[in-house]
């Protein structure tokens, strides 16, 4: 989004510099609604759905923000009582998590992010961090790139 | 010359707006139809296009197609592995099969065992992907490599990190 937001930048000095431009151009900020696949749901009552319907209705206009508000979903619409982690799949990393209850496939503006609901286990980013990239929400300890989870 | 071959002189471009002032080139200075228009357009990708001659300016257009363009490229590796982990985590699957996806545009070959699901992906954005849900066997991948090209998942060995992997049913 920080690329977004200097390619809005540009279109300012354009305007600017431009007479004949719409001023329009620069300040618009659209949103987009990502894309739900639940791949696995053994979450039970329905879960799996409510958390697909929740984050696909996420209007966002940014990376991060999409993170964060996709986890926050799932973790509180999970019932507090999973951890969950959201990684975009184009960075490298490795999953060894244990009793995943849900894995679900999002999309959103071409970028493929994977989420996971799930009792405890070891994920390391290799790649790039930021909420852009990655983001976590449960019981954990964290030390750069390389996250071990606990139970609740 | 067309204008996606100038990429050199559009990536100075791009590299010369990152402060966000952007000055319009000599050519659009000097274009008689509209010459406040901007003649260079970047973003802060180093990406951009030089308009030499732009009577109806479409530059914008082009700008976005390269913009989409390097998107797509970007996250390609993404595609690859949201199908890996779609395949490996699929709920009638309990993870417990091996899966390898491969650009159909490889060159590869393979002897696997218990094939549960052969399929091809297809995708307008990029080329199209074989899906391959297996028990045991041997793959050897004789093309390209990186996420970009394959990626698999499941109980292997790969000697030396080259192509040829040996996968074991899981146990």
């Amino acid at each position: 989004m920080v690329r977004k937001l200097l390619a809005a930048m540009t279109l300012t000095a354009f305007a600017l510099v431009g007479a004949g431009a719409a001023p329009a151009l620069a300040s618009v900020r659209t949103t987009h609604n990502p894309t739900v696949d639940i791949v696995s749901d053994r979450t039970g009552g329905g879960l799996g759905p409510r958390i697909g319907g929740a984050i696909s209705q996420l209007a966002e206009d940014n990376q991060a923000q999409l993170v964060k508000d996709s986890i926050d979903k799932a973790f509180h619409l999970a019932g507090q009582h999973y951890n969950v982690i959201m990684m975009n799949l184009a960075q490298h990393y490795q999953e060894q998590l244990n009793n995943k209850v849900l894995y679900a496939n999002i999309r959103w503006e071409g970028i493929y992010y994977g989420l996971w609901v799930f009792d405890d286990g070891h994920f390391e980013n290799q790649g790039k961090g930021g909420y852009e990239n990655w983001g976590m929400v449960g019981w954990f300890k964290k030390n750069n790139g390389v996250v071990d989870f606990s139970k609740p | 010359m067309g204008i996606l071959s100038r990429k050199m002189t559009a990536a100075a471009v791009g590299a010369a707006i990152i402060g966000g002032v952007v000055l319009p080139s000599a050519d659009a200075m000097a274009a008689p139809a509209r010459p406040s228009a901007p003649a260079a357009a970047a973003n802060a990708q180093g990406i951009g296009v030089d308009a030499f001659s732009h009577v109806l300016d479409i530059t914008k257009t082009i700008l976005d197609a390269i913009e989409a363009a390097n998107k797509l490229k970007e996250n390609r590796p993404g595609y690859v592995k949201s199908l890996l982990e779609a395949a490996f985590n699929a709920q009638e699957l309990h993870e417990n099969y091996n899966v390898m996806v491969i650009n159909t545009g490889n060159k590869f070959n393979f002897t696997l065992n218990n094939v549960v699901y052969d399929a091809v992906a297809h995708d307008s954005g990029y080329p199209d992907f074989h899906i391959y849900v297996f028990d045991s066997g041997r793959f050897e991948n004789q093309g390209k490599g990186g996420y970009e090209n394959w990626a698999f998942r499941g109980w292997f060995d790969r000697p030396g990190n080259a192509g040829v992997v040996d996968f074991h049913k899981k146990g």
